[in-house]
């Protein structure tokens, strides 16, 4: 792990745990006792546990795992990355923070991003949840290089208006319309080149900067495409850039 | 290293604004951000009226529905060019099945093609999300009136269920303004509309007044023209002689010629 990132775990414990920290300033050995602290070194985080003197090991250790796991499993929630997208029907621009897993081939980004005023009587906030599956990597040692030639995936988009809703106001009859017009769903495909930064040369969170494009439409669009051959690809289909950047 | 920077940034803005106006990049459907032509009915409007001047005999065409069937409106566009009798043509509503601009940009486009000039109800579909900024741009207003020959044509939003009381539709105080207004340049009228009384979206508590006080205010009322219900239909709703034409929606492929004499009209009905 990142030193940034293992202090920043190490002192959340510290404050949930000790209580009546008389905490030393240096790092203990393995398992160690100053006065009425107990020190517990696991992996890289540091418990402390303050008990009388006559504590054993033995006693801290459910605990300890306790919060281990408690970490863990927060831990394991920490997005990964960052991204920011121009166009693709959620937005001008849109970014949010991106979680990665599944050996880097599962990512799964929320993002904010907004809808500029143009001709309409305001501008319109948006939110999105994107899904990305890139099966494919790969690596050109010499220059960090990292090519995804396959990226696809899906994503919901949401806009801020009171013009827009995901149940028809109740004016309606039931069911008069069959979309909702707050929620479109999106389909993409496209591409990564991803610049991985040597260890040595980076600064602050950052070790990859990727560049995407991808092609995508909309449920609304799609539809109109299957029905007409008038609608031809530069009307259905959108074209939409980014930049992710990522850590950990 | 800064004006390696500057050149960077420069670069990529540079590029994001020359894809910005290619087809392909989209922010979002509901947003308002009108390519081509707008003030489409307003501009037409005026052509009709300086083409009809001084014709006793009043030829057009009546579509609407066309949302999401665009070949077929191509192919209607196509029809009507070959037949050279056609005046003007009016769609009575839902250009667009979401509203969305790019919709009403794909519509306008194909009835652009037209030899003749046209103008555009709007429709309950037209007016879901931001389609009544859109068509407003595009379009005009949602009430036009136009005077062909000395024939008035009057075209109403009758779409109140899209509306919630923020405005009056139909807005009667509007019809019978146009009882009046430029008196002497005509005798009869034509009344369009998207949605007919006691239809699913009229606001059929104003329904018999909207007909027999409103409607009937006009000058000549020869007869109605509406869509929505997707069907092929003529009916004396009210019982009072003025017949409601119904326009089928375009995938029926069929649409309607009005024939306006000084002695009175005709209608055939059209398939192509």
């Amino acid at each position: 792990m990142d030193t940034a990132m293992k202090w920043f775990l190490s002192n959340i414990v510290a404050l949930l745990a000790a209580t009546t920290c008389t905490a030393a300033a240096t790092t203990p050995p393995e398992a160690t006792t100053v006065a009425d602290t107990v020190y517990v070194t696991r992996v890289d985080t540091v418990y402390i546990h303050t008990s009388s003197a006559a504590d054993s090991i033995a006693d801290v250790a459910p605990y300890a795992r306790r919060l281990d796991r408690y970490y863990k499993f927060w831990g394991r929630l920490i997005p990964r990355g960052v991204r920011v997208q121009y166009a693709g029907n959620m937005g001008m621009f849109s970014a949010g923070p991106t979680w990665i897993y599944g050996k880097r081939h599962w990512e799964t980004s929320l993002m904010l991003g907004f809808v500029p005023k143009h001709n309409a009587h305001h501008g319109m906030l948006t939110m999105t949840i994107k899904q990305d599956y890139l099966p494919w990597s790969i690596h050109f040692d010499k220059v960090g290089l990292d090519f995804q030639p396959l990226a696809t995936g899906f994503y919901f988009n949401t806009a801020f208006s009171h013009k827009l809703w995901v149940h028809q106001p109740s004016r309606y009859p039931k069911g008069y319309y069959w979309f909702a017009t707050r929620l479109r769903s999106n389909i993409y495909i496209g591409e990564r080149l991803k610049f991985n930064i040597p260890e040595n040369r980076r600064k602050g969170l950052c070790r990859s900067i990727s560049l995407f494009y991808e092609l995508s439409t909309c449920d609304y669009y799609f539809i109109q495409k299957v029905k007409n051959s008038y609608i031809t690809p530069d009307k259905w289909v959108t074209l939409s850039f980014g930049i992710q950047i990522e850590w950990l | 290293m800064h004006h390696t920077k500057l050149t960077i940034s420069l670069c990529i803005l540079a590029c994001l604004t020359g894809v910005a106006g290619c087809d392909y990049i989209n922010y979002h459907p509901y947003d308002v951000n009108i390519d081509g032509e707008r003030n489409v009915n307003t501009k037409n409007m005026a052509r009709i009226e300086s083409q009809c001047l001084g014709k006793d005999t009043i030829i057009f065409a009546a579509t609407g529905d066309t949302q999401g069937w665009y070949d077929e409106t191509k192919d209607f566009v196509k029809d009507v060019n070959r037949r050279d009798s056609i005046m003007f043509v009016i769609h009575d509503g839902d250009l667009t099945d979401y509203g969305t601009e790019k919709e009403f940009e794909w519509q306008r486009n194909i009835l652009n093609g037209l030899n003749v000039p046209y103008v555009c109800d709007i429709g309950n579909h037209d007016c879901l999300g931001t389609g009544k900024e859109s068509f407003q741009k595009i379009f005009g207003e949602t009430n036009f009136t136009f005077i062909a020959g000395r024939v008035k044509f009057i075209n109403l939003n009758t779409n109140a269920l899209e509306y919630d009381y923020d405005e009056a539709i139909p807005d009667l105080d509007y019809i019978e303004s146009q009882d009046t207004l430029r008196a002497g340049e005509f005798d009869r009228c034509v009344v369009t509309m998207h949605a007919k009384p006691y239809s699913d979206v009229f606001n059929d508590n104003v329904a018999k007044s909207f007909q027999f006080h409103y409607l009937h205010g006009l000058p000549g009322l020869l007869f109605c023209i509406n869509g929505h219900d997707h069907s092929l239909d003529q009916r004396d709703i009210f019982n009072d002689g003025v017949i409601y034409y119904q326009t089928p929606c375009i995938e029926k492929r069929q649409y309607y010629i009005f024939k306006i004499t000084p002695s009175g009209y005709s209608y055939e009905v059209v398939s192509f």
